[in-house]
């Protein structure tokens, strides 16, 4: 089964070298979210097996996203990989206690991201 | 251009239409407002011409749905009663402009363009490319003075590309643009058309490939002759992607597809060049914005809001500067944002640093990005070295909430590892397995690492234990029991700080209940780039404090109600100011008062009257790592009187 994810960052460099990791070398099918309320229509066209969020969005951060995706039954099932500048220990902490399935942190290695995804979800690869 | 033209009346739609149409707009026709929603989920248009009074969904209620979902295209009102009121709440609503009907069609025209211009941050009326130039308001094109005749369809395209020139377009997104929803041509006729277009403009003389093809991705107009664009070198590879379009035509009124609904589109073939391009592309707009704030800053012109858009430009070079191969640029960017985050605008001591910084910045991305690194995974790295039992609960997936990774070594190979990989802390189990003395291996790590963080996990309480790490150096130790959350929690303790902090963002809290003295020391620190908070009445204290989080402290002893001792005390007794650098300013600096001032959690007693550069200097140091603090105090122990607490 293919896996289907939703990467939602108002960077489209950062968007397009996500998907292009996850579907070159992952071989996984890819959506896109250009901001958290787009993110937060797109996450109910499918059933996805994970989304990746950045935490810093214009207009609704990705904190916010992340709890009205948890609010709405047909999404708080989905596991949710954040995405973020170095953080300091506060911000990991509040990171580590959210209930997100992973972090990962920017600048991420392009060629390597679509592991780091697998390994923070327990895909086999 | 393609226009969504919202409108119920008939004659006036037919009329607009036949006004777009003729000069070369694309137009889709909505009847109401929900259509009209519809068909903006599904796809782009330049710009919107939308009737207020409209069935279903109003105009009104339509553009703030829009807006509210981050829908940036321009909207162009159209209003039949001269009603002020309904200008004012459709402006508000988030529309650009408005027409009252009825209207001349040329200052409807010229309201579009404007409209289109604006989209674009554009100012020019007449779209240029070198020498070849286009006049959307006289629908004409020359080429060194020359007018060339292009066919409608040819027009628009050219006009596409010198609108958005660096924005590279797939052949789906041509025929979004120039094609009405309701003709849908084959990827074939878009080919066909460029090689139309490509042919008329090599007859007018333009000798080189004006309109390039970049491989798989689709089609954009190469750089103007004049300006060079950098080629990024990097080792090629061709991987699968799917092109990022999520149209669902099937989804339009009166179009048949034979594929279902949500299926992704078509699969095709596209290079790590062109993603590593558009990020060239993207890198220099985002340079731009830069050095217009530093234009702004030399004529004292920089408006909050131009900072804030700045702050956020610098926040995301952080992030793609590392992922494309330069992690000094990001690093660089990171001490931009962080002087762009200041709340009061940037003083002249800090516009020379940005200039300073934005000067390292353009060195370092006039460079050929590094090959990204070996480092696997961007998530920092703990080295660990840990028994079994005590230890198995700990996996990466746990770890990776914590932005973690972990790798995991024995005895044996730790020193191997070490020399191909840099971990950011180790995580070493001392539970004496009785092979040697585990401090040993300690010992060598701390000598040939030092700079490593280590964090040790016990397996007993020991305090000779805790002392000789202790003295190793060791950053945290973990003794029995233990859950994997407190590991976690020891280990991002550990980690290195991050980059340093300047000076010039630390936030300052000054209590003094003398106003003069109070002036006096904010002018220091603000002179010096400090963000100071005064204040004057210490029963205010606590409130402004844990509201203004400030990275320092500056308590002047001798002050009515409470003095600077006992605020010293209620911050200390607070675990989350434990480490928080505190100065106490006071015109008794005997040795009692100092010892009393140490004895209540003080970092540091300043005499009165005080001295700028000492003030300035003692907030810097006392606001560096606890860690290396605490080092120095070791030394001070071992080497002066060979005692330690445990003797």
């Amino acid at each position: 089964m293919t896996k289907h994810i939703l990467v939602i960052d108002d960077e489209a460099d950062i968007r397009d070298v996500i998907q292009m990791s996850l579907e070159g070398f992952g071989g996984w099918q890819v959506m896109q979210g250009e901001s958290g309320s787009e993110g937060l229509l797109k996450a109910k066209t499918k059933p996805f097996d994970a989304i990746i969020l950045d935490i810093s969005m214009p207009e609704m951060d990705g904190f916010e996203c992340f709890e009205q995706l948890q609010a709405d039954l047909q999404t708080q099932m989905i596991p949710v990989i954040l995405l973020t500048a170095k953080a300091l220990p506060s911000d990991r902490r509040r990171f580590a206690t959210m209930g997100v399935a992973g972090v990962i942190i920017k600048p991420f290695n392009s060629r390597q991201v679509w592991k780091q995804v697998a390994e923070i979800l327990g895909w086999n690869i | 251009m393609k226009i969504l033209l919202v409108e119920d009346d008939r004659s006036i739609a037919a009329m607009l239409y036949m006004t777009l149409t003729a000069h070369r707009y694309a137009v889709d026709l909505a009847s109401d407002g929900q259509l009209a929603l519809e068909l903006l989920m599904q796809w782009d248009y330049d710009l919107i011409l939308l009737d207020i009074l409209i069935p279903k969904l109003d105009g009104i209620s339509l553009c703030r749905q829009l807006r509210s979902l981050g829908n940036q295209t321009p909207i162009l009102m159209l209003t039949a009663q001269n009603s002020n009121e309904n200008v004012i709440i459709g402006l508000d609503a988030g529309a650009d402009d408005y027409i009252i009907k009825p209207f001349n069609p040329n200052q409807l025209l010229a309201r579009i363009r404007a409209l289109l211009r604006r989209g674009n941050n554009a100012t020019a009326t007449v779209l240029s490319w070198g020498d070849l130039c286009l006049d959307p308001t006289l629908m004409k094109v020359t080429y060194k003075q020359q007018e060339i005749t292009f066919r409608p369809k040819e027009y628009t395209l050219l006009e596409l590309f010198l609108r958005h020139q660096e924005r590279i377009f797939s052949r789906n997104a041509i025929i979004d643009r120039l094609w009405s929803s309701d003709q849908l041509p084959s990827e074939a006729a878009v080919t066909t058309l460029i090689k139309d277009l490509r042919s008329r403009l090599k007859a007018a003389g333009i000798n080189q490939k004006a309109i390039e093809t970049v491989h798989g991705l689709g089609y954009r107009l190469k750089a103007a002759p004049k300006m060079q664009v950098q080629e990024t070198k990097g080792e090629k590879e061709t991987v699968l992607l799917r092109s990022p379009t999520s149209l669902l035509k099937s989804r339009l009124p009166g179009y048949e597809s034979e594929s279902e609904v949500g299926d992704l589109p078509e699969i095709m073939l596209v290079s790590e060049d062109a993603v590593q391009e558009r990020f060239r592309l993207s890198l220099e707009q985002r340079m731009r914005v830069l050095e217009e704030i530093e234009v702004a800053l030399q004529t004292q012109e920089l408006s909050p809001k131009q900072q804030e858009y700045g702050r956020e430009e610098a926040h995301k070079l952080v992030g793609g500067l590392g992922t494309f191969g330069y992690p000094k640029g990001s690093e660089i960017a990171r001490s931009i944002e962080h002087l762009l985050k200041n709340n009061s605008l940037l003083k002249e001591r800090q516009t020379t640093r940005f200039s300073q910084l934005l000067a390292d910045l353009k060195q370092e991305i006039a460079l050929p990005p590094t090959p990204s690194n070996q480092e696997l995974c961007s998530n920092s790295l703990v080295l660990a070295m840990v028994g079994d039992a005590a230890f198995t609960k700990i996996r990466s997936q746990e770890a990776a909430r914590w932005g973690l990774r972990i790798e995991v070594a024995d005895r044996s190979t730790v020193l191997h590892r070490l020399t191909q990989t840099t971990p950011e802390v180790i995580l070493l189990a001392l539970d004496g397995d009785g092979a040697d003395n585990p401090l040993t291996l300690l010992q060598t790590l701390k000598a040939d690492y030092p700079t490593i963080p280590i964090v040790i996990l016990s397996g007993k309480d020991s305090l000779e234990e805790r002392v000789a790490v202790a003295r190793l150096g060791v950053e945290q130790y973990l003794s029995p029991p233990v859950t994997s959350t407190q590991v976690f929690e020891a280990l991002i303790q550990a980690l290195p700080p991050l980059p340093t902090i300047e000076p010039l963002e630390t936030k300052v809290m000054v209590v003094d209940d003398d106003p003069v003295m109070l002036d006096t020391l904010a002018q220091m620190l603000r002179s010096q780039g400090f963000e100071v908070i005064c204040l004057a009445q210490p029963d205010r204290f606590w409130a402004l404090f844990t509201t203004t989080h400030p990275a320092a402290l500056l308590l002047d002893l001798e002050m009515p109600t409470y003095n600077g001792l006992e605020l010293c005390r209620v911050v200390r007794q607070d675990p989350r100011y434990s480490q928080l650098p505190i100065l106490v300013v006071t015109a008794h600096t005997d040795n009692e008062s100092m010892r009393r001032a140490y004895a209540v959690g003080a970092n540091d007693v300043l005499g009165k009257p005080v001295v700028e550069a000492e003030l300035v200097t003692r907030i810097i140091s006392r606001s560096k790592p606890l860690s290396q603090a605490v080092e120095l105090d070791l030394n001070y122990l071992t080497n002066n009187d060979k005692t330690y607490p445990g003797d």
